[in-house]
C-alpha cells in the first residue's frame, strides 16, 4: 500500500494543509515539540480512526477549534475522517456506520520509541501490542474486545456488591465465558504464527535463542465454566474477575530467560523493534498487503550496524520522524520534508 | 438568573437536550404564538398527570388496567417482555402480535447501579405463575445489557416448565448481505431456520 497524500484540518498544532508522499522515504524532520509526531498521528488516524497516542479523540482536535478531519488518498482509495464530538467515516464517497467496515484499508506499522515499554513495561502494554495486531487483520475483533470488556465491567460490579446476586453473576459468568472464548480463538489462531515468525525475524536481525511464550491465566487458552467456579471465592474476596484474556501476558524470551528482567536497555530496545518486524510479517501475510511505516524515533540507542539492517529489512513505504537525519536515511529516493511550529514545507 | 438562562437551563432537563438544543428551542418559543404554547405545556402536563402505569403490565396509558391488559381481543397465554413502553407502540404498529405485553422500564446493568430488583422481574414472574402462560417471548434490545436481562428472565422462567423465546436477531429486510457488518452476519448465521 502507498499513501500518495494526505489532507488535514484543525488537527493538533498542525497548521491545515495538503502533503503529497514518495513511495519510498518520507522524512520529517524538526525541532521538539514542532509536531512530527502529530503528522504520523494524523496518518494513523485516517488509517484506523484513532490515535496510537490517546483514549481521548478530543485531545486531537486543536485547541479553539470545532472539528477536525483527515483524508488520505492512496491510488484506488480516498478515506476521510471527521471528528466534531462524534465520528464520521468516508471511503470513497460511502459512509461506514461501523469501526470494523472502515479500517484495514490502509494498514500501518507504527514504530515508537515508547515501543520499548512493551518489553520492559507491565503486561496490559504487551496485551495492546496483541489487541492491535488481530484488529489490524481482523477489524471485527475490535467490536468482540469492546462487548468483552464490557461484560467485563458488569461482572466485575456485581462482585464488588456486598451482597452479590448470585443468580445474576450465573448469567454474566455465561456471557463472560462466551465472549471471553471469542477473543480466546482469535488469540490462539495469532500465538503460533507469532511463535513462527519471531525465530525467522529475529536471525534476520542477527539475533539468536529468541523465542515468545504466551502466558494464559487460563489453562489452554480457553475459559470454562469449572474454571471459573474454582476461583469464585476469591473473585468474590477481591471483587474482580481474576482470569481471562484481560490477565494474560507474554514474554519474549532471550536463551530461555525472560527479557523484561533480564535483557539490558540496548536489547530491549532491539526487541521492540523485532516485535513490530513481526506485526509486520503477520500482517503481510494476512492481508496479503505491504503495510506503511510510521516510525517516531525509533531506531535511537541502536548500533549502527542494527539500525542499517533495519532499513535493509523494511521495503514498504516509510514515515520517518527524527530530530536529527542519519547516514542509513540515504535513500536513492526519498523526500524530506521540515516541520516548525506546526507548518511543513518539502525541503 | 435572567428568564432566558432560565428557560435554557430548565430545556436542558430532558434527555438528549444539551446547551446549544435548550438554546435554539428558547428562542424559538419566544417567537411561538402564546395560544400554541399553553397548548403544549397543557399536554405535557395533562399526560404527565393523567397517564397510569397499568398495575398488570407496567405500560403508559389512561385506564388501569390498560387497554391491551382489559381487552378481551387479546392472546391472554402469551406475554412479550419489552424495556420501555415505546417498544410497545413499536410492535403495535405492526398489528401481528395479539399477545400481551409486560414492560420492564429498563435493563440490566451493574455499573449503573440498575439490578433485577429495580425493574418490573418480580411482577413478571408473579404474573406467569398467577395467569396461564404457554409463553414468554423477550423481547429486549439486542445490546449486552439486553441479552443479559433477557437471559436472568430465562432462568427464573425456566423451573416453571415455560416456553420461554428471544426474539431473532439478523440481517435487516431489503439489505444486502456485503454491506452487513460481520457480527450481525454471524447472528443471522446462528438464527437460521430450515425452509
Amino acid at each position: 500500500m502507498i499513501l500518495q497524500a494526505i489532507e488535514y484540518e484543525g488537527f493538533r498544532n498542525l497548521i491545515n494543509s495538503r502533503l503529497t508522499f514518495c513511495n519510498t522515504l518520507n522524512v520529517i524532520t524538526g525541532n521538539n515539540g514542532a509536531g512530527k509526531t502529530n503528522l504520523l498521528e494524523a496518518i494513523f488516524f485516517a488509517a484506523y480512526c484513532t490515535s496510537f497516542r490517546t483514549n481521548d479523540d478530543r485531545n486531537m482536535v486543536k485547541f479553539n477549534e470545532p472539528y477536525m478531519r483527515v483524508t488520505a488518498i492512496s491510488e484506488d482509495t480516498t478515506a476521510t475522517v471527521f471528528y466534531n464530538g462524534t465520528k464520521r467515516m468516508v471511503i470513497n464517497g460511502n459512509e461506514k456506520s461501523r469501526l470494523s467496515e472502515y479500517i484495514g484499508w490502509l494498514p500501518c506499522v507504527v514504530m515508537s520509541f515508547n515501543d520499548i515499554w512493551m518489553i520492559k513495561g507491565a503486561p496490559a502494554k504487551r496485551r495492546n501490542f496483541l489487541d492491535w495486531l488481530l484488529i489490524k487483520i481482523y477489524p471485527a475483533y475490535g467490536s468482540h474486545l469492546t462487548e468483552y470488556r464490557k461484560i467485563l465491567r458488569q461482572r466485575n460490579t456485581i462482585l464488588q456488591q456486598k451482597k452479590y446476586h448470585a443468580s445474576l453473576l450465573q448469567v454474566y459468568n455465561d456471557q463472560f465465558i462466551q465472549h471471553g472464548n471469542l477473543i480466546y480463538a482469535h488469540r490462539r489462531k495469532i500465538v503460533p504464527i507469532l511463535k513462527e515468525k519471531i525465530g525467522i525475524v529475529s536471525k534476520d536481525l542477527g539475533l539468536d535463542g529468541i523465542s515468545f511464550e504466551y502466558l494464559s491465566s487460563c489453562p489452554d487458552m480457553m475459559i470454562t465454566s469449572n474454571d471459573l467456579k474454582k476461583v469464585e471465592p476469591l473473585e468474590i474476596q477481591r471483587g474482580e474477575t481474576i482470569i481471562g484474556p484481560h490477565r494474560d501476558d507474554f514474554t519474549i524470551n532471550i536463551g530461555g530467560r525472560p527479557a523484561k528482567q533480564y535483557a539490558s536497555q540496548g536489547e530491549c530496545r532491539i526487541l521492540a523493534l523485532l516485535l513490530k518486524l513481526i506485526e509486520r510479517e503477520v500482517i503481510r501475510q494476512k492481508m496479503n498487503q505491504e503495510p506503511i511505516y510510521l516510525i517516531d524515533e525509533a531506531t535511537l540507542e541502536l548500533d549502527h550496524f542494527r539500525r542499517k539492517r533495519f532499513f535493509e529489512l523494511i521495503e514498504g513505504q516509510i514515515f520517518f520522524a527524527t530530530v536529527q537525519e542519519f547516514d542509513e536515511l540515504n535513500f536513492r529516493n526519498k523526500k524530506r520534508f521540515v516541520i516548525k511550529e506546526g507548518l511543513i514545507a518539502v525541503s | 438568573m435572567s428568564l432566558i438562562e432560565d428557560l435554557i437551563e430548565k430545556l436542558q432537563w430532558l434527555p438528549g437536550i444539551g446547551k446549544k438544543t435548550a438554546q435554539r428551542l428558547a428562542f424559538f418559543l419566544q417567537k411561538m404564538d402564546v395560544g400554541r404554547i399553553k397548548e403544549l405545556t397543557d399536554a405535557i402536563l395533562k399526560a404527565r398527570l393523567e397517564l397510569k402505569e397499568c398495575s398488570i403490565c407496567h405500560n403508559l396509558g389512561e385506564t388501569d388496567p390498560c387497554e391491551i391488559c382489559s381487552s378481551p381481543n387479546r392472546n391472554r397465554d402469551m406475554i412479550c417482555v419489552v424495556e420501555q413502553p415505546a417498544d410497545v407502540m413499536v410492535i403495535e404498529k405492526i398489528g401481528e402480535y395479539k399477545g400481551l405485553y409486560h414492560i420492564l422500564h429498563g435493563v440490566i446493568s451493574p455499573i449503573d447501579n440498575i439490578g433485577p430488583e429495580d425493574l418490573k422481574i418480580e411482577s413478571l414472574i408473579a404474573r406467569v405463575k398467577e395467569q396461564n402462560v404457554s409463553e414468554v417471548i423477550v423481547a429486549t434490545n439486542p445490546t449486552t445489557e439486553g441479552d443479559v436481562t433477557a437471559l436472568y428472565i430465562a432462568r427464573l422462567l425456566k423451573p416453571l416448565n415455560i416456553k420461554v423465546t428471544r426474539i431473532a436477531r439478523g440481517l435487516p429486510t431489503g439489505s444486502d448481505l456485503g454491506l452487513a457488518d460481520t457480527t450481525t452476519i454471524l447472528r443471522a448465521f446462528e438464527g437460521r431456520n430450515e425452509l
